[in-house]
């Protein structure tokens, strides 16, 4: 607790022992019984009874409060209904001590924050560039506004802020990987994926190499995508979505075989019901297998929600179907390796 | 969109980026002829078009496969460089080094005989320009197809340029009416294809594409100065133009948008943010591309290999 929070506690502590209580019945309150409230709410405050100190900071507040004293509690009366949940409440105190003291990068603070707690991601958004105008290289409002900018939907300015914060903290895991989601968002998987691969290597994770397997796979980068994956299932990685990169792994390089087997495995697993089906039928397609490709796609059909899978499938049924078609085999039409 | 804790099942959208990657990898490298025809048009609007370097970048780091090129005014500039097998590191060079004083006679003297003895520019300046990158090349000699769109200023008839010398096409293409001199053509009288068609994806069409990604670079008229009457003119032919744009636009299958709308036509040195931009609106549009194109890719593939 600072100095000055001390001498101002024990001040008020003198006056509410001298005055007794504040609770006076109706009516404007006087200085000495707005001052007498204040002292008992700051203990109350600090031992986190945050309704009770909410309650005597409105009283200190009410009607007739000095501007004065208004600067100083309203900020106080803030946090306690902040800390109560009471957004709103907090808001209009937060809003009024930014009224009267809207230089002070503190009330900047304290309303760009709960303008974050109830959705006025604008607003927020707005104070927190005033404080960093200010301040730089202030690293948490950095970060609030790359958050503020993501939940935005502007994942670009999300992105410029937190490389902002990075400069200043570099070694932040949190942040880098944060960043690397940010990357892949935006369709730079290559940087995502090298930003992951360094969070992961100080701090490896089985989520961490599902998510670079599944980018270096992405990225047509098999071998990589494979070693990322065992590292995942090293670390107790366990997930049929595994399983299924695996797979699509092994047809991508053409080994049909390894391919069925990992997707056959996942048939009777609850995840994927209808991606399954549809690599087996693209797998029985390049076989020539006509018949047991037909089979599959039709399962798709009735499983999917996919708007893609639903017109390939309905596509390849109608070629199948076509009387004397010829499905893509091994020689004529096959997919290139 | 990102990996939620070792998922159990595939959202919808990781659903169609995987299927989307794993089949593209495979299909876009089908021979010519078992894959459909994918043309990239190339609008016209002065320096914005210098996104289109930024677009073709990231086509071409992808691999995407690009058939024919069909350009307005600027697009048919780039899209010429592009086809005659200039890389797009060195019309991305050519972008930044670039002024109006290498693509015509352009001077404060000029400009006010344009304004005061109504005698128009020149733009032979750059026909010689583009001869400097890609010599005196025929359209037959180009890398990839190419065609552009001039207008007839005489009859007010769309020209579709694919024959011929490509450096005085694109000049004809590019030809400001009311700042150059109209390029004479045969027995016509050629300015500016974005008078008539900014965004030429019929033409592609015409040329037989099975795909078309088209690339408008648009301005944000909304905030124009209208104050006198030449600028209100302005505003009035723009907005013409935009009311075509809007139309040809319904016939492209993607439509790629860089936001090129704080840039006017005649800020050449605005390269780098163009460039920037297009680069941004490409990887943006990455995925639904990629999509579209792979479901179109497939079905031919299902259809060519289904009729052997």
């Amino acid at each position: 607790m600072d100095t000055r929070l001390r001498k101002q506690i024990a001040i008020l502590s003198l006056v509410f022992l001298v005055g007794g209580s504040c609770l006076s019945a109706g009516g404007i309150l006087s200085r000495r019984e707005r001052l007498q409230c204040v002292a008992q709410a700051y203990p109350l405050m600090l031992s986190k009874k945050y309704a009770e100190a909410s309650v005597l900071f409105e009283k200190a507040l009410s009607e007739g409060a000095r501007r004065g004293d208004q600067r100083r509690w309203l900020p106080l009366a803030g946090k306690c209904y902040e800390m109560e949940g009471l957004f709103q409440k907090a808001l209009a105190a937060y809003q009024k001590a930014y009224q009267l003291q809207p230089k002070k990068m503190e009330r900047c603070s304290d309303l760009a924050r709960i303008y974050a707690k109830v959705d006025l991601r604008d607003q927020a958004a707005e104070l927190y560039q005033k404080i960093l105008k200010k301040y730089p290289r202030d690293k948490g409002t950095l970060l609030q506004l790359a958050d503020l900018y993501e939940k935005l939907h502007k994942p670009d300015e999300a992105e410029g802020y937190l490389r902002q914060y990075l400069v200043l903290e570099p070694q932040d895991l949190v942040a880098q990987d944060h960043l690397s989601r940010l990357e892949e968002q935006q369709g730079y998987w290559r940087e995502s994926a090298r930003r992951l691969e360094t969070v992961m290597a100080q701090r490896p994770s089985s989520e961490g190499y599902v998510r670079l397997g599944r980018l270096w796979f992405l990225l047509g980068e098999l071998e990589l995508s494979t070693n990322a994956f065992r590292k995942a299932d090293n670390l107790g990685a366990t997930s049929p979505s595994v399983l299924f990169y695996q797979a699509l792994i092994a047809w991508r390089q053409h080994d049909l075989s390894l391919a069925s087997v990992r997707w056959e495995k996942l048939r009777n697993g609850t995840g994927n019901k209808d991606m399954v089906p549809f690599f087996l039928g693209l797998v029985s397609l390049e076989r020539g297998e006509k018949a047991e490709a037909d089979r599959f796609f039709q399962d798709v059909l009735s499983l999917t929600d996919s708007d893609l899978l639903k017109s390939m499938s309905e596509h390849v049924r109608q070629v199948i179907s076509s009387p004397g078609d010829v499905v893509p085999s091994g020689k004529n039409g096959s997919v290139p390796k | 969109m990102t990996v939620p804790v070792v998922p159990q099942d595939f959202s919808a959208q990781e659903k169609e980026t995987l299927v989307t990657e794993a089949l593209w990898s495979r299909l876009r490298d089908l021979p010519a002829d078992q894959r459909p025809k994918v043309a990239l048009v190339l609008g016209g609007g002065g320096a914005r078009g210098l996104a289109h370097i930024g677009v073709l970048k990231v086509l071409e780091q992808e691999r995407i496969p690009i058939d024919m090129i069909v350009g307005t005014s600027v697009g048919a500039l780039i899209g010429s460089l592009y086809s005659a097998g200039i890389s797009v590191d060195e019309i991305e060079k050519m972008g930044r080094d670039i002024g109006w004083d290498a693509l015509s006679d352009f001077s404060a003297a000029r400009v006010v005989k344009l304004l005061v003895a109504e005698q128009l520019l020149s733009s032979e300046k750059m026909e010689r320009y583009i001869v400097r990158q890609i010599g005196k090349k025929q359209f037959t000699d180009l890398n990839i197809p190419f065609a552009c769109v001039a207008t007839d200023l005489k009859t007010g008839e769309q020209i579709v340029l694919r024959e011929g010398e490509v450096a005085q096409a694109v000049r004809a293409s590019s030809t400001v009416p009311g700042v150059f001199r109209p390029v004479p053509y045969r027995h016509r009288l050629l300015v500016d294809g974005g008078v008539v068609n900014n965004v030429p994806t019929d033409v592609a069409k015409l040329l037989g594409a099975d795909i078309i990604v088209a690339v408008p670079v648009q301005a944000d008229f909304s905030g124009y100065d209208i104050s006198n009457v030449l600028l209100t003119l302005n505003q009035a032919i723009y907005i013409q133009g935009e009311v075509i744009v809007q139309e040809k636009l319904k016939m492209a299958d993607y439509v790629i948008s860089p936001r090129t709308m704080n840039v006017t036509s005649m800020e050449l040195w605005k390269s780098r943010e163009c460039v920037e931009e297009g680069l941004r609106a490409t990887r943006h549009a990455l995925p639904g591309l990629k999509k579209m194109l792979t479901k179109k890719y497939f079905e031919k593939w299902i259809r060519v290999s289904g009729s052997k």
